[in-house]
């Protein structure tokens, strides 16, 4: 494309071409090329973004019935009603919570919060650089 | 040498170090975690006929209701049976789990300290406690704790 354009300005001569419209258009299609290029990815991450968030609503819900499931809440509750107990025996109390954290349901939620997080920047940051695309090119 | 110190390669190398060190102590807790879970389980299956003296129906594998194994270090769950020493509880899963009152076993209700004989079936206890080689959960403490509303309401 930028071949047949180099073409025709070399055939308009020198007189009827202003100066740099050759660079002017170059960078014309180039910015073309990457603003479509940047619709498709932002295309592609907002619908990541859109699936992310909706999995990771499911698995806060999820994760939030497990914690409640594992009976966590009581064993830390020990630790206001009978922490001298719960200090001296710290090693079985430790050992209790570390058992009944539902770890699964807790990866789950971590990742799909990262992925969320991560497209969305990646969205903020396709839409600013679109923007900038955006502006006429003057000279 | 001061360089190589304020070099990139040095501090990729020192985060790279310390995130090993981080996730090796992560895997080791799974597993020691992982192990006592394991050997629990399978000291609670073997001595299941003894521990709970009710022979299951059929001769199946004993489960753990939707997990794979069971917690080793402490029960929650509603008093079942009383049974001199041992205490059977049933959790939110209905899983039983034998626990074992010993003499220096701190039992608690409200703020008064109670003996073993004031405990009553039905009522709702955390027990923190090690497993021993019977399956069987040697209490340290045992609380007895409000029902939960839904729990209540359902009994």
């Amino acid at each position: 494309m930028s071949l047949n354009y180099e073409k025709f300005v070399n055939n308009l001569g020198d007189q009827a071409v202003p100066e740099g419209l050759l660079s002017d258009i170059v960078s014309s299609i180039s910015s073309e090329r990457l603003a479509a290029k940047m619709k498709k990815h932002l295309f592609v991450f907002s619908f990541l973004s859109l699936v992310s968030l909706v999995a990771s609503g499911a698995s806060f819900y999820q994760a939030q019935a497990d914690f409640s499931n594992s009976g966590l809440g009581q064993f830390f509750r020990l630790l206001f009603s009978d922490f001298s107990v719960v200090v001296a025996f710290w090693k079985s109390f430790t050992l209790s919570i570390v058992e009944r954290i539902p770890v699964t349901s807790v990866m789950i939620l971590c990742a799909s919060s990262l992925v969320f997080v991560l497209s969305l920047r990646a969205v903020s940051k396709d839409i600013k650089n679109i923007h900038s695309l955006a502006r006429p090119v003057c000279n | 040498m001061k360089d190589f110190f304020e070099s990139k390669i040095f501090k990729i190398v020192t985060w790279a170090l310390a995130a090993l060190l981080v996730l090796s102590f992560i895997f080791k807790a799974g597993m020691v975690v992982g192990e006592m879970k394991a050997n629990f389980s399978c000291r609670w299956s073997d001595n299941y006929h003894n521990n709970f003296n009710n022979p299951r129906p059929g001769a199946g594998p004993i489960m753990f209701g939707d997990k794979d194994f069971l917690e080793a270090s402490g029960a929650i769950g509603r008093v079942i049976k009383i049974d001199g020493d041992n205490l059977v509880v049933s959790g939110p899963d209905e899983v039983e789990k034998s626990i074992l009152i010993k003499n220096d076993t701190v039992i608690k209700r409200f703020r008064d300290n109670i003996k073993k004989e004031d405990l009553k079936v039905g009522e709702m206890t955390v027990t923190i406690g090690e497993p021993n080689s019977s399956g069987q959960t040697e209490a340290k403490l045992i609380r007895v704790v409000p029902a939960p509303e839904g729990a209540a309401a359902s009994k």
